[in-house]
């Protein structure tokens, strides 16, 4: 748990390029965070902390929103460019790691293991009135930048954001 | 356990001190906890035979970090014998060679009380750490002052401590920019412990002293810490001036007494004159906020040598004030009373029944009042009678039944 990498760890260049989402998709999390942008963390040790770059943690910011249909497109508009203009400054001031939006949880299947059998079931693990919607993983130096990150997404988003760190 | 004494007397006045300094150098609260418990058991075997040290807490610092460093290196040797590759635990080793100066450690303590307040943390959490590293209570202590299980008090103290560490929750002293907003849950944590102690919601005790004196004397500490802020200031008025009424708030039975029938010369001049010396400050800096408001409301009633001397519109005023920085509908209960005092009980009864407070003891208990005083006598004893049963607390809950009666 200590030492292992959190992630799988290419160690390129963001290939996040703002301002590329379509309104071409049923699901608006994709709208949100665009696709996949593949960049990694490096992995971090205990007790390796000497570069500023070393002394960085990182924080998952998850983004919950309600079940059903994306709002209109006078709704959905600003909140695009919102979030447009957070993800490049979140680049620009090097925080940017990784963003991703899900498709509807309609789309998700469970797996359980049971003696020698997996069972699986249709739909996401847990049934509500909102679902994780996507997710953008962060560098900050500690929880206070981090929340403040997170708060700028409360804002650009209007919806809940739960900031988590990764274990190091 | 004589010889334990001059220990037991640092440890209370300096835990919370000695706890900061070591989270700083260790940069880490569980292991600074551990080397302070090291070090004050050492006192309790030494102190009374070598005789107390001329600095009591410099000792403790000194002592707690040796221990600390023995401590790591004993780990980073298992370690190392265990995983010749593992990264030395080797950063505090290289930590500065720190004194007890003044200066650091002051700094030391608004780092730990803005780290146990941190609005990340939930406030049952912010309390718990407050009380058991700033003012040294054991889980134990916390937990029967709180009247809640040990375990519920240790694992949330576990729990909050864990987030600290893993959540990366800083051990700094917030911006300037930042500073009112984080001061907001630290004096909403000290305000909590004190009303806690003050009218303890649940139990067979009006008050809990000790927990008053523990908000107070912490209050004290912010203050010194933070002499610019009037908010800060605001608290430790109001806390003082509410104190010094502890001696008249009880019979010597424990039974209630309300404001209007205390004995006035029971109340304690020290902490009065020092809690208006605080507000008349505050008045002459002119930067009203709600604490410092409700310290000159106190700082009012303190100077009226009998109820009926009180200068009720002066309170009026400053309820007005209260209630443009904080409508809230208990500001507005409260204000009521003072009307009541101005322009009678029927004026003061329709604006009581306006309030959307019918889970609130006291809004039914004022209303009860306010019906007595108007000649509805079926529907006080009704109003009793709901209030009774709506506080835990049994000295005001007898109260409550026998003004039903």
């Amino acid at each position: 748990m200590g030492t292992q990498a959190f992630l799988a760890i290419p160690s390129t260049m963001p290939t996040y390029i703002p301002g590329t989402f379509g309104p071409d998709s049923q699901n608006w999390s994709t709208l949100f965070f665009g696709k996949l942008s593949n960049l990694g963390v490096r992995a971090r040790t205990r007790g390796d902390n000497h570069s500023k770059e070393e002394n960085m943690k990182s924080y998952l910011m998850s983004v919950y929103q309600p079940d059903g249909a994306p709002p209109p497109p006078e709704v959905l508009e600003p909140i695009m460019r919102e979030l447009a203009a957070l993800n490049e400054e979140l680049v620009a001031a090097d925080a940017f790691v990784f963003s991703a939006g899900l498709c509807p949880p309609s789309t998700a299947t469970v797996l359980r293991a049971k003696d020698a059998e997996v069972l699986m079931t249709d739909g996401p693990f847990l049934e509500g009135k909102e679902h994780l919607g996507g997710f953008t993983v962060i560098k900050a130096p500690d929880l206070d930048a981090a929340l403040e990150w997170g708060a700028k997404m409360a804002k650009a988003t209007t919806l809940p954001i739960e900031v988590r760190p990764f274990q190091e | 356990m004589t010889g334990l004494a001059p220990v037991d007397g640092v440890f209370r006045a300096e835990y919370g001190r000695v706890v900061a300094v070591l989270t700083r150098i260790l940069g880490d609260i569980d292991l600074a906890e551990d080397a302070v418990q090291d070090a004050f058991t050492t006192a309790a075997q030494r102190w009374p035979v070598d005789g107390v040290p001329p600095s009591p807490a410099g000792w403790i610092i000194t002592t707690a970090r040796n221990r600390a460093i023995d401590r790591l290196r004993r780990e980073t040797r298992l370690r190392a014998l265990l995983v010749p590759l593992a990264a030395p635990l080797a950063a505090p080793l290289a930590g500065p060679e720190e004194a007890a100066e003044e200066g650091p450690v002051r700094d030391d303590r608004l780092r730990l009380i803005f780290t146990c307040c941190h609005p990340a943390l939930g406030q049952s959490a912010q309390v718990a750490l407050t009380l058991r590293l700033l003012g040294g209570l054991t889980t134990g202590e916390i937990a029967r002052a709180f009247l809640v299980p040990e375990a519920t008090i240790a694992q949330r103290i576990v729990r909050a401590k864990g987030k600290i560490r893993d959540a990366g929750i800083p051990y700094r002293i917030p911006r300037e920019a930042d500073l009112p907003n984080r001061l907001h849950p630290v004096l909403a944590v000290l305000y909590l412990i004190f009303n806690e102690g003050y009218t303890a919601s649940s139990g067979p005790m009006l008050v809990r002293d000790e927990l008053c004196a523990e908000a107070l004397r912490l209050t004290r500490l912010l203050a010194a810490l933070l002499p610019n802020e009037p908010e800060v200031l605001g608290l430790l008025a109001l806390l003082l001036l509410i104190s010094a009424r502890r001696p008249a708030r009880t019979t010597v039975d424990g039974a209630f007494v309300r404001l209007a029938e205390q004995n006035r010369s029971l109340w304690e001049r020290g902490l009065m004159v020092e809690g208006q010396a605080i507000v008349r400050a505050c008045v002459r800096r002119n930067q009203p906020g709600p604490y410092q408001i409700q310290a000159a409301i106190q700082a009012v009633h303190s100077a009226a040598p009998t109820v009926a001397a009180t200068d009720w519109p002066a309170i009026l005023r400053l309820y007005d004030q209260l209630m443009a920085l904080a409508p809230t509908p208990v500001v507005a209960l409260n204000r009521a009373v003072v009307v009541a005092e101005i322009s009678g009980p029927a004026a003061a009864l329709a604006q009581v029944e306006a309030l959307d407070l019918d889970g609130y003891y006291l809004f039914h208990a004022i209303r009860a009042d306010l019906l007595t005083r108007v000649g509805r006598a079926a529907e006080a004893t009704a109003a009793y009678a709901k209030a009774a049963t709506l506080t835990a607390n049994d000295a005001e809950r007898a109260y409550l039944a026998q003004a039903g009666s």
